[in-house]
């Protein structure tokens, strides 16, 4: 929270400090592309401003424009950003503990929090004392937006050493006296080139080498106005040397290939000693910020190459060019949006293909599924290209993969029973899947580092792709669970139907259950290679057992005749909340009553969807018995 | 189903054991006790869901209501198993893999009481270039005795485990010349030096006990005992489990240090830290890998390996496992190992084994129609019944759009 405060004294002269230059479309491939060491591993620029903006706002682009348009003027353009509606604030108490309006959007621009960052960090220190268990949801609230303001602060004066600055305004005799070519400001990086001729002048002011003011320089009173002025000069830019280093945005990779620490441009500007090729690129860096901020486009993307090539050449094997290809065409695809929209386009038509029965749809919804897998399962390798590991590593990935198997089986349901019910259960099953997927996002980068018990691409190939292919069963089971029921109320005279959707529950059941099962055994194997036990009736191996169990009781009451078609439908249907406490709601327990933020709005929607299932089976329940009853009065 | 006729006594009983009914139960009263412990965890946390909900027998529900414990259920589901293993399974090819199957989660549960009665978990902290040859029990004290000076590098100590049903027991250590009677003994407490009276040598010590914690793992043990000396005389003594310093009693055989201490697990080898690394991701606090260089010395025999996550050492029954890593402010690096020696280790890798084998036999028996009756196009369960058939098989075509 130092940093905090330190933001908070600095917010003010940034604001006033930079141009306002409207910066023209500027060519961002180049710069896109530059690998920076974020979280623990190398990414493109391009990756980080989507996490950032991620973080920030909930959203990887702002007003449709790409978030690499938005970091680029959030760093180049820092006062032309400041009204940028980017810090989401989940939770409308804290805008009011800040004295702000609350936005109905729950969005907030940097230029209305500007005023509140000393008391927002204020009341983020105080939180932060706090036992994280016992924080109410403001408390939490306040820590990650001022987390947020720091992160936004940060990226704001990455390059702010080549913006002019009114802090070194220069009058033309001075500019003149220290070789400075007359301009109306200048930034931190041109008076570095001549802090030379300005500690000549300000040398003889500081060492009190004659008059009364022995010890302290010469008497003020004495200067001239050049002299003053340099003086200001001078301490304006011992005051960016000292505060700004700190703004960490490594850009630079490390020379030596043991090392792994990067630097970021500010600590490439500030280096002491520096050869031709480090000089070249400080003044790249410099263009890079002059060119964007003047709109020239040209000189942005030749400065922008001249730095890539420097950055190529310096960091050797650090830099993996392939992954970073990679990462750029991935982010480019945006393959689990593309695949949404093709489930989408595939549930409207199976829906018409059986509902309306009309032949024409078929074959579009067959295609739209089967591209929509191709799409996802793409996007899937292309992470594990990029990541260089197993396709499971978090919680969100577990989402996509689990959205990804119910699509393909629902490919595999239509090939063996074609009545676009296979088409219709995939598809709603990789739509849903995915849509969750969006919450588990926001947190940044999704393809993090992992932390060392994790750190085994065995056991994440094993172990948790075998439970995910266990969620994915019994999600399918669920939604196919949902068709018996709603085929039962509408037409339960069509024993055709409903025994081809009951041969299909009991298959992807019997799927989701083995694979379940052996998830589960090779999950206690892992904990026995890792902690010692098999076994440790734990939470997250309590869900996984509870699925299990489910599984196996479905199997065991129905030829104990204790349900029968209808029970199995509708246990199916209870196997997606039992599958969704176990794959999710488990990780709410940890984090207790004090939650806010998107846990709880996991939370919510997990209640939401319970109380909607519990209204849908009720509901059924009556329908059912009372078509059954009428059915009964007229025999 | 097929259950066959009851018969009178004994002999009737069994059948009527293997009833698939009676595994519907059991499976839903596990599910509820999974759950429901699943819960209770977040408020009371794991030791005390695991003590009243799986390692139990039973329960009292708001202290009245008694509540089957996974114990139990388990128990029942094992002789149901073995039941319908005797009586209800028809054993035929068609068959096979289900029995494998099942055969596989009942060798799992004679595993889960092996290792629930016989496996021991203790923990090892090593700072770098220390050695040791006994690992600490995580919830049970011992009272440790031994001679002093003990400068060597080498001491012997005489131990006996204590707790709270020693209260008013004479404990006999003769070997050092003294007795120890045990006055008070507190499972949690807390330690507070008291004023030091006038003419006191030291200062007087008082434990002030607390409510132990839900984790027996969190507690920190105390006592107070009265020692006899063999050439007369007694003198109190108060031990702190939290305490690195023994206390000092005064015999006719010297210098005695008495210390409150975690249970002390003998091992079958020695072993020597010579190095721990925690390695993190560049520019972040998260760690990519612990690492721990031990050298491991028995009968003679001394061998250096290295020990990290998902990678432990197996040697001699014993398996040591990275567990956690600490630096204090000086910079001295300690590295504390998991210490599991569980006979019944290897029962869930077979079971593993038998199930996902049976599973797997079953699945391609069903997919490739073995075993089905003629007719019926079914797939035959544990209890030789037949699964729901296909009734349009080989009419893959497009119906829903004629």
């Amino acid at each position: 929270m130092k940093l905090g405060i330190f933001v908070a004294a600095l917010a003010a002269p940034i604001l006033a400090a930079f141009t306002n230059a409207a910066a023209a479309d500027m060519p961002l491939d180049g710069f896109k592309a530059l690998p920076i060491m974020d979280g623990g591993r190398v990414k493109p620029l391009d990756t980080y401003a989507r996490a950032t903006l991620l973080q920030l706002s909930s959203k990887s682009s702002y007003h449709g424009k790409p978030a690499i348009a938005w970091l680029a003027k959030l760093m180049f353009d820092p006062k032309g950003s400041v009204d940028d509606k980017v810090f989401r604030i989940n939770n409308p108490e804290v805008a009011y503990s800040l004295g702000i309006e609350p936005q109905p959007d729950s969005r907030y621009a940097f230029a209305q929090l500007g005023p509140a960052i000393s008391k927002l960090f204020e009341l983020a220190e105080a939180a932060s004392r706090v036992d994280e268990k016992q924080r109410t949801p403001v408390e939490t609230e306040l820590i990650r937006v001022a987390n947020n303001m720091n992160l936004y602060v940060t990226n704001m004066n990455a390059f702010s050493f080549c913006l002019p600055s009114p802090e070194f305004k220069v009058d033309t005799a001075t500019a003149r006296a220290i070789g400075l070519e007359p301009r109306a400001e200048y930034s931190y990086l041109d008076l570095r080139s001549h802090m030379g001729a300005i500690g000549l002048m300000v040398r003889p002011l500081m060492a009190g080498e004659v008059g009364p003011g022995a010890g302290h320089g010469r008497d003020p009173a004495t200067w001239t106005p050049a002299e003053q002025e340099a003086m200001r000069l001078f301490q304006a830019f011992a005051g960016w040397s000292e505060q700004y280093r700190q703004y960490s945005f490594p850009l630079v990779p490390p020379g030596e290939a043991r090392e792994e620490m990067w630097q970021s441009p500010w600590d490439l500007v500030s280096r002491p000693n520096m050869d031709s090729a480090y000089r070249a690129a400080v003044a790249d860096l410099g263009t890079m910020g002059r060119s964007y901020a003047e709109g020239r486009p040209d000189e942005f993307k030749q400065a922008v190459s001249r730095f890539a090539g420097f950055v190529s050449a310096r960091g050797q094997g650090a830099i993996k060019a392939r992954a970073n290809g990679l990462e750029l065409f991935y982010n480019a695809l945006e393959p689990f949006y593309l695949a949404k929209i093709l489930y989408g386009f595939a549930i409207l038509a199976s829906l018409i293909a059986i509902m309306a029965m009309r032949r024409w749809t078929y074959w579009p919804g067959v295609l739209c599924l089967a591209a929509g897998v191709a799409v996802h399962a793409t996007g899937i390798g292309l992470r594990v290209a990029i990541g260089g590991r197993a396709p499971i590593t978090n919680l969100f990935e577990t989402f996509l993969f689990v959205a990804c198997v119910g699509a393909m089986l629902g490919l595999a349901l239509e090939y063996y029973n074609r009545k676009a019910f296979g088409i219709l259960v995939g598809s709603i099953t990789g739509f849903l899947v995915l849509m969750l997927s969006g919450r588990y996002d926001t947190d940044g980068d999704t393809i993090g580092v992992l932390v060392a018990v994790l750190n085994s691409n065995f056991w994440l190939s094993t172990h948790v792709i075998t439970i995910s292919l266990g969620y994915a069963g019994f999600c399918m089971a669920g939604v196919l669970g949902h068709l018996f029921i709603i085929q039962k109320i509408v037409n339960d005279k069509n024993r055709e139907k409903l025994d081809a959707l009951t041969r299909m529950t009991y298959g992807v059941l019997a799927f989701g259950l083995i694979f379940a099962l052996i998830g589960t055994v090779l999950g206690g194997v892992w904990a026995d290679q890792s902690w010692g036990r098999f076994w440790g009736w734990d939470p997250k191996e309590n869900g996984a057992l509870m699925i299990v169990l489910w599984g196996v009781l479905l199997f065991h009451a129905k030829p104990a005749k204790l349900i029968g078609d209808l029970g199995m439908a509708v246990g199916s249907v209870l196997g997606i909340i039992v599958v969704m406490m176990a794959w999710f709601g488990i990780n709410l327990l940890g984090v207790g009553l004090h939650s806010y933020g998107f846990t709880s709005g996991v939370a919510t929607a997990l209640s939401v969807y319970v109380g909607i299932e519990t209204v849908f089976l009720a509901g059924s329940f009556y329908l059912i018995k009372r078509k059954e009853f009428r059915q009964a009065l007229a025999a | 189903m097929n259950v066959p006729i009851p018969r009178p006594g004994l002999r009737g009983l069994l059948p009527r054991l293997a009833s698939l009914r009676i595994s519907v139960v059991c499976i839903a009263l596990l599910f509820i006790l999974t759950a429901w412990g699943t819960i209770y965890q977040a408020e009371h946390g794991l030791y005390a869901a695991q003590t009243r909900f799986f390692h139990s027998w039973y329960f009292l529900i708001a202290g009245v209501v008694p509540f089957p414990g996974a114990q139990t259920v388990i128990f029942a589901l094992f002789v149901n198993m073995l039941a319908s293993m005797a009586f209800r399974v028809k054993y035929t090819v068609a068959n096979l893999g289900n029995v494998i199957t099942h055969a596989g989660i009942l060798f799992l549960l004679v595993g889960s009481f092996i290792t629930y009665h016989f496996a021991q978990e203790s923990f090892l902290p090593l700072a770098e270039k220390e050695v040791s040859n006994v690992s600490l029990d995580r919830r049970n004290w011992e009272l440790a005795v031994w001679q002093e000076p003990s400068g060597e590098a080498e001491r012997k100590v005489t131990s006996m485990e204590l707790g709270p049903d020693q209260i008013g027991h004479e404990l006999d250590f003769s070997e050092y010349g003294i007795k120890a009677v045990v006055s008070n003994y507190y499972r949690n407490c807390k330690f507070g030096e008291m004023a030091q009276s006038e003419g006191a040598q030291a200062k007087a010590v008082k434990l002030t006990p607390s409510i132990p914690a839900q984790d027996p793992e969190d507690n920190i043990a105390g006592a107070v005992l009265r020692i006899k000396k063999a050439d007369g005389g007694d003198q109190e003594v108060t031990l702190y489990g939290g305490q690195d310093d023994a206390a000092r009693v005064a015999s006719a055989n010297g210098t005695i240090r008495i210390a409150l201490r975690q249970l002390r697990h003998p091992l079958p080898m020695t072993i020597r830290l010579i190095d721990v690394r925690k390695k993190d991701y560049p520019g972040t606090g998260i760690a990519r890998s612990y690492e721990s260089d031990v050298e491991v010395e028995s009968d003679g025999v001394a061998f250096k390996t290295r020990i990290y996550m998902n990678h432990p050492l197996h040697y001699k029954g014993y398996i040591f496992y990275q567990s956690s890593y600490a630096a204090n402010p000086q910079g001295r690096e300690t590295s504390v190992f998991a210490v599991v020696e569980n006979r019944g280790r290897l029962v869930p890798y077979i079971s593993g084994g038998l199930v996902f084998g049976g599973m797997v036999l079953h699945f391609l028996m069903m997919l490739f129609g073995y075993g089905r009756r003629p007719g019926s196009n079914g797939t035959a369960n544990l209890n030789g019944n037949a699964a729901p058939a296909r009734r349009d098989e080989g009419k893959r075509k497009l119906e829903v759009l004629k």
